[in-house]
């Protein structure tokens, strides 16, 4: 799958935007990129390894719960994570 | 009374178009109003987050000009910064005045919404109503209970009703760095200038067939009002969608911020009025 990550999240990604993770769910395919980018790993994941709620996962545009990250995906889908506040 | 802080400003020829005080400057010069009584009456913005995770984000921001204050009208202006506690703490309002030569130029508010940061590396947070401990040092006048007014949705209210429709244009921006604050999600005070590149480029292209959007030349801004849903973050890139309207023989613009990421395309809502 192809991770695009959202702007503020790029000084921990060696200002990498898209990357492509082969992976066979979303889930294993955070596990993995976080293994190549550990700097992400603190800000992605919280202590038990669960997605923060401050990001907000999409996987070809719908919206994934942290509940449905086990979603096998293939090496076309598109894997968006932005970091969600309300206001500017 | 609520505390104020005051901040005198030197002028510099940046601040001002020929007209005016340029809003972006007001805004951002606000802003570090808010600094300031951060500083001098609760813990500075600095320590508001390190130490007490609390930081805010902005709802919306508005300003009404009144006296004239150009560059040359004296050596520079101040500006009074008062912060109140709205709404079971889950907001707060920065109220504005600046004052010059002839006067009280503008006042002007931003909205906020306190944030509790999750993470201190990236600075992600979430809302979450100011903790105990940092509204324990507002005065019990600076902690209002009631919902702030929405003056935004009033106007857009007035445009739509009693506003004929002259023109629509848009303009496409990049979220590049220098348009972003520490976290890398854009500065809120940059809106003026996506809504002014769009405002003057319809004015460019249609101002031959339709004169009135050349006021947005001549004339200062009377007035404006922004209300923000979504953030930008660096290197995202956004849209602004321009609708030119004569209100009361004015010009009255009406621009929506959008984007084509996923989870809801409305980043935000602004009205100029000339």
């Amino acid at each position: 799958m192809k991770i695009t990550l959202s702007g503020n999240l790029l000084r921990f990604s060696k200002f990498q935007r898209e990357i492509d993770v082969p992976a066979p769910t979303v889930a294993e395919g955070l596990t993995r990129l976080c293994g190549e980018m550990p700097q992400l790993r603190p800000v992605l994941l919280d202590g038990a390894g669960q997605l923060r709620k401050v990001h907000r996962l999409f996987v070809n545009r719908d919206q994934l719960m942290n509940d449905e990250l086990g979603r096998p995906v293939g090496a076309e889908d598109e894997v968006m994570i932005l970091t969600a506040i309300a206001g500017g | 009374m609520p505390r104020t802080v005051t901040v005198d400003v030197v002028s510099d020829t940046g601040h001002f178009t020929p007209l005016q005080l340029q809003p972006r400057a007001l805004l951002s010069l606000g802003f570090n109003g808010l600094a300031h009584w951060l500083r001098e009456h609760l813990v500075s913005f600095p320590r508001l987050i390190a130490e007490q995770r609390t930081s805010v984000v902005i709802l919306a921001a508005g300003i009404t000009y009144e006296a004239p204050c150009r560059f040359f009208d004296g050596d520079g202006f101040s500006l009074r910064a008062t912060l109140q506690a709205r709404r079971q703490a889950s907001r707060a309002e920065l109220g504005l005045e600046i004052h010059g030569a002839q006067g009280r130029a503008a006042t002007a508010r931003i909205l906020l919404c306190p944030v509790r940061i999750d993470d201190p590396v990236s600075l992600a947070a979430s809302p979450a109503p100011f903790s105990p401990a940092v509204l324990g040092r507002f005065r019990p006048d600076e902690i209002d209970p009631t919902s702030p007014a929405r003056p935004l949705a009033a106007l857009q209210e007035e445009v739509a009703r009693d506003g004929e429709l002259l023109a629509t244009g848009q303009h496409a921006f990049t979220m590049h760095r220098h348009l972003c604050e520490v976290a890398d999600q854009w500065a809120f005070f940059e809106v003026p200038g996506f809504v002014g590149a769009s405002r003057e480029a319809l004015a460019l292209g249609r101002g031959g067939d339709v004169p009135l959007l050349r006021q947005g030349f001549g004339e200062p801004l009377r007035r404006l009002e922004i209300e923000l849903s979504r953030p930008y973050f660096w290197l995202e890139e956004g849209l602004v969608e321009t609708s030119a309207y004569r209100l009361k023989d004015r010009l009255a613009m009406v621009h929506r911020l959008s984007s084509n990421l996923p989870g809801g395309d409305q980043h935000g809502i602004a009205i100029e009025l000339f």
